[in-house]
Order: C-alpha cells, then structure tokens, then sequence
C-alpha cells in the first residue's frame, strides 16, 4: 500500500478529515516529483554507463588484434583513467548522479581489464584470482562512492569467485560447472545464501551498509531456489544437495557458521535469529546424508546415500521433508510479518506458491483426467494467484504499517 | 575527488596490476616446456575466439581414480616433451626437468586446467584447427609446477 491508498484508507476509517487529506496528498505529490526525476536521470545515467562501457568494449575489440601486448595494456589503463577522470570531474561540477554513474562505470572497468590483460596470458575462462580482484576494487569504491549498483555487482563477484575456485577446469561451459557439478558449491548455495543475509545484517548502519539489499536479495534467492527445487522430486533432491566435500568446502561451511554466529551474538534472544540458526543448522544436517552419488567400478553398481534413496522409495517420507520446507515458507512469512520485513514475506510467498503448484502438477494432476487434471489446474492456478497475491498485499501493508508507526 | 575515492582507484589499480603480477613472474622466470597437443574442435561459438586445448601426455591414470585430485606430472626437456613420472605430491626436480600441475579426471589422462585456453584471432583459430595434431604448446613452468602458456607452434 502506498501512501496515496494510506491516506484514502484514512478518510474511510474517519482517522483524519478531507481537509487534512489534501494537504497530505499535496505534500506528498511536491515530494514525489523531484524523487521520480532523481530516479529517471539516474536511470538515463544508467544506461548512459552501460553505452559507454558497451562502446569501450568495441573500440578495444577493434583494436585489440593489430595491438602488441604492451599497446594492450595501455590502452587498458588509459581507458581506465578516462573513466576515473571523468567520474572526478563530475562530482566537482557538483553532477552527483552522473559522478555516481561514472564510479559505478569505472568498477566495470576494472573487470574488463583484468580480463582483457587475462587473455593476453592465455589465462584460463574461470580465472577466479581475476574475479577476487575485481571484487576488491569493486568493494573498495562502493566504499568510497557509496551505491547499491556497486553492491549488486560486487555480490555475484564473489559468488562466482567460490564457484570457479571450486571447479578450476576448464570443460566445455565451465564457467557455470560449479553450479551443478557435484565439486562445486550447488550443494551449498543455501548455506551461502544464509551467511550472505546474515552479512548484510552486520553491514546495517556501517559504511558499507549499500551491500545490504544486494546481500539480502541474492541470500534470499539461493536459499528459496534450491531448497525449494529439492521439494519437487526425489532426484532433484538427489540433485540439489549432492556433494563431493574437500577442505574447501568445509573453509566456505567455517566462514558462513562464523558470519552467523557474529548475528546471533549481537541479539541472541531474537526469535527471527534463533529461526535463522535453526535453518543452518537443518542444512547443515542434510549436507552429509546426501554425499557424491558415485559408481563403484569392482562391483559396477551406482549408489547414493542413504537419505536420498529413503526419499526415492518412501512417498510419506519426501512427503514430510516437502512439508518441512512448506512450513519453513509458511514460517518466513509470518517472520516477516512479525518482523515487518517485506524482503521475507515476498521470500516465503515464492516459496510457498511454487510449492502448492508443484505438489499439484506432481502428484495431483496424475490422479485425476486428463481433461479435468487441466481445466482444475487452471482454475486453481488463476484462483491461487488471485488469493496468494491479495494476501500478500495484505501482509505487505500491514508490514508498511508497522514499519511506520 | 574525496580521499576516499583517491584509495579506491589505487586499490583498483594494484588489483589490475595484481592481476599481472603472477603471469608476469612466471613468464620471465619459468623454465620453457613444448608440449604436444591432441588435434581438438578449437573454436567455441559461445565463448569467443580461443581455442581449447588438449595435451597428449603419456598417463593413463586407472579404473577408480578419483575426480579433482591434484597430480603433479614430471616432464624431460624434449620437443615434444616425455613424461618421466607423476606424483600426487610436489617433486623434486632433476636437471632438465620440469613439472604441471594438474587434475584427474577418472581414468585416462589427467587435464591442466591453468593452460588450456588460448586466445586467437578467428582466422589463426581456423588455421589451428587444421593443424593443430602438429604442433606443440610453449609454456613456462615454475618449480613450484605453475605454468603458463606462451604460444603453440609446429613440432
């Protein structure tokens, strides 16, 4: 609900008086409108940055071939100077977006220089010492130039900078092996999706609090997503949650328990904290049921663990852990609105809208007609969505409203 | 521009020259190693112009040997070069003697993850592509087994 639907709700209910209204939706249209022209030059500066970066890569790559690496190199720099130069200018010309635009452009400079001077060394695709440094420039001017564009590229640096140590060949498409090769971080991601949520928790009101919705908005995505493709069949369990563990791994479990534990520490008798740990601490009981499903040469059978062999045979029990992660959707829906955090509520409804469509396209529609298994299946969903989406207005406002009283 | 800013570009631009630093030093002090290559498809329609390598060293690693281990392998300073012997420790050179780092892959050859690319033109990758059965990578090893490719030409 925004403030405009607020202010008539108010009316309705008697709250205020119609006097009073229009000078609140007065107020409100004089502050909207210098908001939306800061939204729409940063937007055009936005895309302005992308051009120039865009345009960049282009003139490099006309003049990359006829170039000696040394000639390479400075044109890198220079390019890179330009950029720099420019963003100086600007925020001395007092052009704070622009100057905010032209940081975030020299950010993506720095990647591409580093990965244009790795192809002069023949380096390999998935060089992760180049990720690793670029996400330390990147780190260091959101820093200094405090923006959440530098966040949303800086998060998924290191992201990829995990994955690629994980996996250092270099196999067709390697580059996104580690998310779904057994050696890479796929059985991990919700771990790390925790430990990234729990990140931007410590990063609150700090100099670098531009990293907290990035860290928010990808934690809550790798958490949802794997956990809740796990729910959709035995094997996508299998899938999700196979691991080849090396010390690596464990330095990754190591760092997310540490960030974790630091939350935890700050306000231990918060029950949204002591939910948060008790999910790490479900993942983290799952990793090693589910170990590398691997094929035993001597007597040529392919095994797999325990706990997901018990899922492929036994319906009530894949029944109960779909349940499980139906209840923790639920849960994060309620904590959301308990906590007035809206992130969690649109979290928890995801989750639990794929999971209902989900049960019902695997293990409804099957039962009944073709041709009724389809019209009910459309039903429900155009039903469902209807429903869902009502009541997530609904808590979404009563979020609003307790974030503002 | 604040000092804040003025920090931020010189950490990028020690990150940029970081990224140098290790290619660099190996380039000037590594021991040169020419190994043969096995003719592959070398262009990749969705990765650029580069060309994947394969190297044909002679190991044959056995039924049951596992995925990512580490394995060092031990080469002479022939053109091509011959494999002397492998261990899944670092070695100890001899005279003449290099080493890579590489990575098992199940039974069969081991892979070098850090070598396998290199960057071409897309008219040197079609010429490679018909040639490339016959002709050697050119790298610089450390003793500590880093390597990195300088270029593939004839045997």
């Amino acid at each position: 609900m925004d403030a405009s639907e607020a202010v008539t709700m108010w009316v309705a209910e008697g709250a205020i008086d119609a006097e009073l209204a229009d000078r609140l939706r007065t107020s409100l249209a004089s502050h909207r409108e210098p908001e939306r022209a800061n939204k729409l030059i940063w937007v055009l500066v936005s895309i302005g940055a992308v051009l120039i970066g865009g345009g960049l890569l282009l003139f490099i790559a006309s003049q990359w071939d006829q170039s000696s690496p040394m000639r390479r190199l400075v044109l890198l720099l220079g390019i890179y100077l330009v950029v720099v130069a420019s963003a100086a200018l600007a925020e001395r010309s007092q052009l704070a977006i622009t100057a905010r635009g032209l940081w975030f452009l020299s950010s993506i400079a720095v990647g591409v220089n580093i990965f244009l001077a790795g192809q002069i060394f023949h380096l390999p695709l998935n060089y992760w010492h180049g990720t690793l440094l670029w996400l330390i420039a990147t780190l260091a001017m959101g820093w200094a130039a405090p923006s959440s564009a530098q966040g949303w590229l800086a998060v998924p640096l290191g992201i990829l900078t995990l994955g690629w140590i994980s996996t250092p060949s270099s196999f067709a498409f390697d580059q996104g092996a580690f998310l779904f090769e057994p050696g890479g971080i796929k059985a991990l991601l919700p771990l790390i999706g925790l430990g990234l949520v729990a990140g931007g928790l410590l990063l609150d009101e700090t100099n670098f609090e531009w990293l907290t919705k990035p860290l928010h908005g990808f934690g809550a995505l790798l958490v949802a997503v794997p956990v809740t493709v796990s729910t959709f069949h035995p094997d996508a369990f299998a899938w999700v949650f196979q691991f080849d563990p090396r010390l690596f791994h464990f330095v990754v479990i190591a760092g997310v328990i540490a960030v974790i534990a630091v939350v935890w520490k700050r306000d231990p008798r918060s029950p949204l904290l002591a939910a948060f740990v008790a999910v790490t601490v479900l993942l983290l009981a799952v990793l090693p049921q589910v170990d590398d499903e691997y094929f035993d040469f001597d007597t040529r059978v392919q095994s797999a663990s325990w706990l997901a062999e018990s899922f492929d045979t036994s319906q009530a029990l894949f029944g109960i852990y779909t349940a499980v992660i139906f209840a923790l959707g639920v849960a994060t829906i309620m904590a959301g609105q308990h906590f007035a955090i809206r992130a969690l509520v649109n979290v928890g409804f995801a989750v639990v809208s794929v999971l209902l469509f989900a049960v019902y396209v695997g293990r409804i529609a099957g039962e009944l007609p073709t041709s009724l298994s389809v019209i009910v299946g459309g039903l429900l969903l155009v039903g469902g969505a209807i429903f869902l989406e009502r009541k997530r207005r609904e808590v979404t406002a009563e979020v609003a409203t307790g974030l503002s009283s | 521009m604040t000092r804040r800013h003025a920090i931020a570009i010189v950490i990028a631009l020690v990150a940029m020259f970081l990224s140098l630093a290790q290619p660099l030093w190996i380039r000037t002090t590594g021991d040169e190693l020419a190994l043969a290559l096995e003719p592959v498809d070398p262009l990749s329609l969705f990765r650029g112009n580069y060309v994947d390598l394969r190297y044909d060293v002679d190991v044959n690693l056995s039924d049951g040997t596992a995925w990512n281990d580490v394995i060092y392998v031990v080469f002479d300073d022939a053109r091509p070069a011959n494999v002397i012997r492998t261990s899944s420790e670092r070695p100890d050179l001899g005279d003449g003697e290099t080493c890579l780092r590489g990575e098992t892959r199940g039974r069969g050859k081991p892979v070098f993850p850090e070598i396998e690319q290199y960057f071409v033109t897309s008219t040197e990758g079609r010429r490679l592509e018909r040639d490339l059965g016959n002709m050697v990578g050119v790298l610089k090893t450390t003793s500590s087994c880093r390597a990195i490719l300088i270029t593939i030409e004839p045997i």
